[in-house]
């Protein structure tokens, strides 16, 4: 029965990264029939090469900032719009929407609202205030980056989470509270070991999503300021295809997963520890 | 190594689609040119060779002033001539014809011809020359785009990219009657229109618009130093420190610094820099000549003029232009070659095929006129006037940098808008070109 699925995960994931991995010990520029082996030097070149050490920077502030904020933010909106109310539903959806654009749009959009000369920008000034550098200044780029990232993603953190509160069983809460356990003790000891496959989920789907940040930063900022923006994907195809250096981009795309399966794995395992330890 | 044509297109697919794991841009169309043996006779002009191909794939930049509607009008006549079918297909993301031609190829879909993407070390190989074909000799640039003493390109016109664009009303406004013709004239032009109540230059950010403009500006008087200025670096006799980018880094810096620039320019996208030019906010725009269509466009050429970049102090003017190819076209040689430099000789010398393309994409041909607005005609003067053409940072022919050296420099330019200097941008502009050989 899974056959067929095993063969489609093996040609769509298994053999390009196989391929990969062989092109990355190749000088292949794209353009050719022909390549040469390089041995290691795109490896070598790769922990050289101060770019994509600054984009390694980047990539990895975006995705532990938005990871750590995409989750607290996600089961703090879940806690609060847990009733099934009109208005909450109503809040549901529009924090859900981000997720129905497509990334470069909302890159665009927020663009346009956060730009020097955009709608913030002009209020700031139509109020006598200094307009702020969001995207014109390096350190606030990276921080409007994350900041619009965390905006359009945590949207379904809010969803898988709400789902996860749906299976704590009432008795459960009712037992705490009988037994004299406030909001916050209830949350503590009750909830979040009951939502700890949920969070488990949550944090490994951010953080890999994160790791991949690519479209809404062609959009946002375009890499800039002078590079600040510039993630390890957005190199990987800018440079890379700009360049006609497919090799080297072979080598920083198996780099790229090969740390994002070791993380995803690492976290699996370590949650799975604490998902035991609350089991027992 | 070797590899067979099906093995080379799953390799090349599956790896394009694992670089492009993180992104949601497409693959290009796809290529089915198929020869056959009906012959007919060549346009062009002066070739009667037998065209024994059914169809041409042409790789070209689909544009919103040359869009595919152009394309396919352009090579009509051809096809009609010739019975072989010239099939457009354009690049799949954002326009940048290199990485179009990466993705095509790769994917094995050849096209038999490019237009407008780089010549760059890794292309050569699969490139066809133009060195027997006389009538290429006569095209726009051709010199410039030699590489080795071979033709690898052949272009319609030029596009000239250092050029001033100035806002009629706020020069007069700042009193401003003549020309800035140096960098300390233009430093005084900029106290003045800012006086006025004008930005006084516009930039933008993007990625790239500053960096364009910088090098607008200051390759004219770098390659005035030294014609083979980027040759000259990849053999290590010259260095940016001490060099006219130095200078114009430290006047961009100082720009920034008294107002005459926006501080927070980098964060405003290349559409709201030029809709503010357009809309009167500021009084000079340093853009290439695709500006004059988006003014015509907007039903405001008339306000604007045009006049050539400023000199380091004391240098003759006017300078050179920084210009580039407009519509350069490459012939691919595991494609139909013969046929497509039929095509090619067709399109980059048939009068009526070259006025279209000018026109379209608001370029120009030295000795060639069409219908044009009068900012148009200044733009062609500034260009006839001009004692040259110069190579943008991606450089062309024998002026070639290392691969992603446009990229480099336009983050560099970027950082004079917090803390770079002129020294330590150029310092860096010396180190990564050193790392690259």
């Amino acid at each position: 029965m899974t056959a067929p699925a095993f063969a489609l995960q093996a040609l769509l994931l298994v053999v390009p990264l196989i391929i990969a991995v062989r092109l990355s010990f190749t000088d292949w520029t794209g353009l050719s029939t022909h390549f040469d082996s390089v041995g290691a030097k795109n490896y070598r070149k790769l922990l050289e090469d101060p770019t994509v050490r600054e984009a390694a920077q980047v990539t990895a502030l975006i995705a532990i900032i938005g990871t750590v904020v995409c989750n607290g933010a996600g089961l703090f909106f879940a806690l609060l719009l847990q009733k099934a109310t009109r208005i909450n539903k109503l809040v549901r959806a529009a924090i859900f929407y981000p997720q129905v654009l497509a990334p470069l749009v909302i890159g665009f959009v927020w663009a346009a609202f956060l730009g020097p000369g955009g709608v913030v920008s002009n209020v700031m000034q139509s109020a006598h205030m200094s307009p702020l550098p969001f995207l014109s200044d390096q350190h606030w780029a990276v921080g409007t980056t994350i900041f619009v990232i965390v905006w359009s993603t945590f949207g379904v953190n809010v969803v898988l989470y709400l789902a996860g509160l749906q299976t704590v069983p009432p008795d459960l809460l009712e037992a705490a509270r009988i037994d004299g356990a406030g909001p916050v003790q209830t949350f503590r000891h009750v909830v979040l070991p009951m939502l700890a496959p949920i969070v488990t989920l949550n944090v490994v789907l951010v953080l890999v999503s994160l790791l991949r940040t690519y479209d809404l930063v062609v959009s946002l900022t375009g890499g800039g300021p002078a590079g600040s923006t510039q993630t390890v994907a957005y190199l990987i195809l800018n440079v890379a295809f700009r360049n006609n250096e497919l090799g080297y981009g072979a080598a920083q795309a198996v780099v790229l997963a090969a740390v994002t399966g070791v993380l995803a794995v690492l976290i699996i395992l370590v949650r799975r520890r604490a998902e035991a330890r609350v089991e027992a | 190594m070797r590899r067979s044509a099906a093995l080379r297109t799953l390799i090349a697919v599956a790896s394009v689609s694992l670089l492009a794991a993180c992104s949601s841009s497409g693959g290009g169309s796809g290529s089915n040119t198929t020869a056959n043996s009906a012959g007919s006779s060549a346009a062009g002009g002066t070739s009667s060779a037998t065209l024994d191909v059914k169809e041409l794939t042409v790789l070209a930049p689909v544009t919103p002033t040359q869009p595919m509607e152009f394309w396919t009008s352009l090579v009509k006549p051809w096809e009609s001539q010739t019975g072989v079918h010239v099939k457009i297909i354009g690049p799949a993301s954002d326009g940048n014809m290199n990485e179009a031609l990466t993705t095509e190829v790769s994917a094995g879909r050849t096209p038999d011809v490019v237009i407008d993407a780089s010549y760059s070390k890794a292309l050569q190989p699969e490139l066809a020359t133009f060195d027997d074909d006389s009538w290429a000799a006569n095209t726009p640039m051709v010199d410039n785009f030699k590489v080795d003493g071979h033709i690898y390109q052949v272009n319609i016109g030029v596009q000239p990219q250092s050029i001033v664009f100035y806002n009629k009303k706020a020069f007069a406004d700042a009193g401003i009657t003549t020309m800035p013709k140096d960098l300390a004239e233009f430093t005084a032009a900029m106290a003045k229109i800012k006086s006025a109540g004008y930005l006084p230059l516009q930039t933008a950010g993007d990625g790239w618009v500053s960096g364009a403009q910088f090098q607008a500006m200051a390759n004219p008087s770098l390659f005035r130093q030294d014609p083979h200025w980027f040759a000259d670096r990849n053999a290590k006799k010259v260095t940016f420190a001490g060099s006219a980018y130095q200078t114009f880094f430290q006047a961009w810096k100082d720009w920034i610094a008294n107002g005459y620039i926006d501080k927070t320019a980098v964060g405003l996208k290349y559409q709201a820099g030029e809709a503010n030019f357009l809309a009167g906010k500021s009084g000079m725009y340093v853009m290439g000549a695709w500006f004059v269509p988006d003014a015509v466009k907007a039903g405001k050429a008339s306000q604007f003029g045009a006049f050539p970049v400023p000199t380091l102090n004391g240098g003759s003017y006017p300078p050179p232009v920084e210009a580039t190819q407009a519509n350069g076209y490459m012939v691919l040689k595991d494609g139909h070659v013969d046929a497509a430099k039929q095509l090619v000789k067709y399109l980059t010398t048939n009068t009526t095929a070259i006025r279209s393309a000018l026109q379209a994409g608001g370029n120009f041909r030295p000795g060639l006129d069409y219908k044009m607005s009068p900012l148009a005609a200044a733009v062609q003067q500034i260009m006839n006037a001009a004692p040259g053409f110069v190579p943008p940072a991606e450089g062309y022919g024998d002026n070639l940098p290392p691969d992603g050296f446009d990229t480099e420099l336009y983050k560099e330019v970027e950082t004079v808008y917090s803390s770079g200097t002129a020294q330590s941008i150029t310092s860096d502009l010396d180190n990564w070109w050193n790392a690259q050989s």
